[in-house]
């Protein structure tokens, strides 16, 4: 998967890095933007009430 | 050049006995027995033959690992991407365990600490007069007003525990709803429980840690640190008394007088649970501090936090 991904990828060597770690950059921030707030609201948060 | 096609069938043909006797092979056909030849001395046979021995014998040697090859690659294949795509998931995983705890804390907690700015540049209007700031320390200002009541979610206080370190107050809203309240790093007031300036308990409940919380060390609070509470009208201060750790159905640790069913009589407290231990909630942490002192906003922020107060009003 991840060496079919790295083989389109175009370029030099170099090249081929830049995009692979801005691509993944771009999908850790979509991630961390969107995806994790959103399963974030559906988790029990820790209770810190008391009550019966 | 017409012999290509058939060296490498005959010769294929002559594989099997080739290797179980040796003998037979030359008396069955003068071209495998050339190729064969060709692979134990290629000096003395031509070069055409030597091309088409070569790949007769590529042909014999490559084919069944060649099939062997494809078989499992399609296998393997379909199990790396199985494979891949787990540990993709594991990572995301794992990351999602870093943005909790790590990342969606410290946005929390720079959220809180801008919050807690523009509330107190807010309440500002009433600057401190030079003559109260000049004049002799004044720590006696009477009986402190009861905070007006607000509705569920309103914000009506910045809470400084100067022991938490810098950057450690955080907003006051009523109500300990966690996902308009507690989960964005706020303290919750209870709202059944009195409002500071009201005899009884002020409790409030917040996270010990992620969602933007400072409350993590509070287990290093001594007794005597102070707790300061600002309102529009001013600063309550309160003194750290004690810690209790109790389970989480012990309701009566907010009543007036925490574990009795005594009235409050003129005792102002403030209690704030928390969870514990530090990433579970199986046990509630108790913070109790006890009512000190009130001063009016005109004489300014406590000396303690005036560093902190100045620092917002930049």
């Amino acid at each position: 998967m991840y060496a079919a991904l790295w083989r389109i990828l175009p370029g030099p060597l170099w090249v081929r890095i830049l995009i692979a770690v801005a691509a993944t950059a771009i999908v850790v921030a979509a991630l961390m933007m969107f995806l994790f707030p959103w399963v974030d609201s559906f988790m029990t948060p820790k209770d810190v009430t008391v009550r019966q | 050049m017409a012999k290509t096609p058939k060296a490498p069938k005959e010769s294929k043909n002559a594989v099997t006995p080739d290797i179980s006797s040796e003998p037979t092979e030359s008396s069955e056909s003068t071209e495998t027995t050339e190729s064969t030849e060709t692979t134990e001395s290629t000096e003395t046979s031509e070069s055409t033959e030597t091309s088409e021995s070569t790949d007769a014998t590529d042909h014999q040697a490559s084919k069944p690992p060649k099939a062997a090859r494809v078989a499992p690659g399609k296998f393997s294949a379909a199990l790396g991407i199985v494979g891949e795509s787990l540990i993709t998931v594991g990572a995301i995983v794992l990351l999602f365990l870093v943005w909790q705890l790590y990342i969606n804390n410290a946005v929390l907690a720079n959220e809180q600490v801008n919050i807690t700015k523009d509330q107190s540049l807010a309440w500002a209007t009433v600057t401190p007069s030079p003559s109260a700031t000049n004049a002799p320390v004044q720590t006696d200002f009477g009986p402190p007003p009861v905070v007006p009541a607000v509705g569920e979610g309103g914000q009506f206080g910045i809470l400084y525990i100067p022991r938490l370190g810098p950057d450690s107050q955080r907003a006051v809203r009523n109500g300990v709803d966690p996902a308009s309240v507690l989960n964005h790093g706020y303290f919750g007031h209870y709202p059944d429980t009195q409002w500071p300036g009201e005899p009884g308990n002020f409790a409030l409940a917040i996270h010990r840690t992620g969602w933007g919380s400072s409350f993590a060390d509070s287990p290093k609070l001594q007794a005597g640190d102070k707790i300061y509470l600002e309102t529009e009208d001013g600063y309550y201060t309160y003194t750290f008394r004690n810690n209790e750790f109790v389970l989480p159905t012990a309701v009566n640790v907010v009543l007036p007088i925490p574990g009795s069913n005594v009235p409050a009589g003129d005792q102002m407290l403030i209690t704030i649970t928390t969870c514990n231990p530090l990433l579970g909630d199986a046990e509630r942490m108790i913070t109790y501090g006890v009512f000190e002192s009130w001063r009016p906003r005109s004489a300014g922020p406590p000396p303690a936090i005036a560093a902190v107060s100045a620092k917002e009003a930049n």
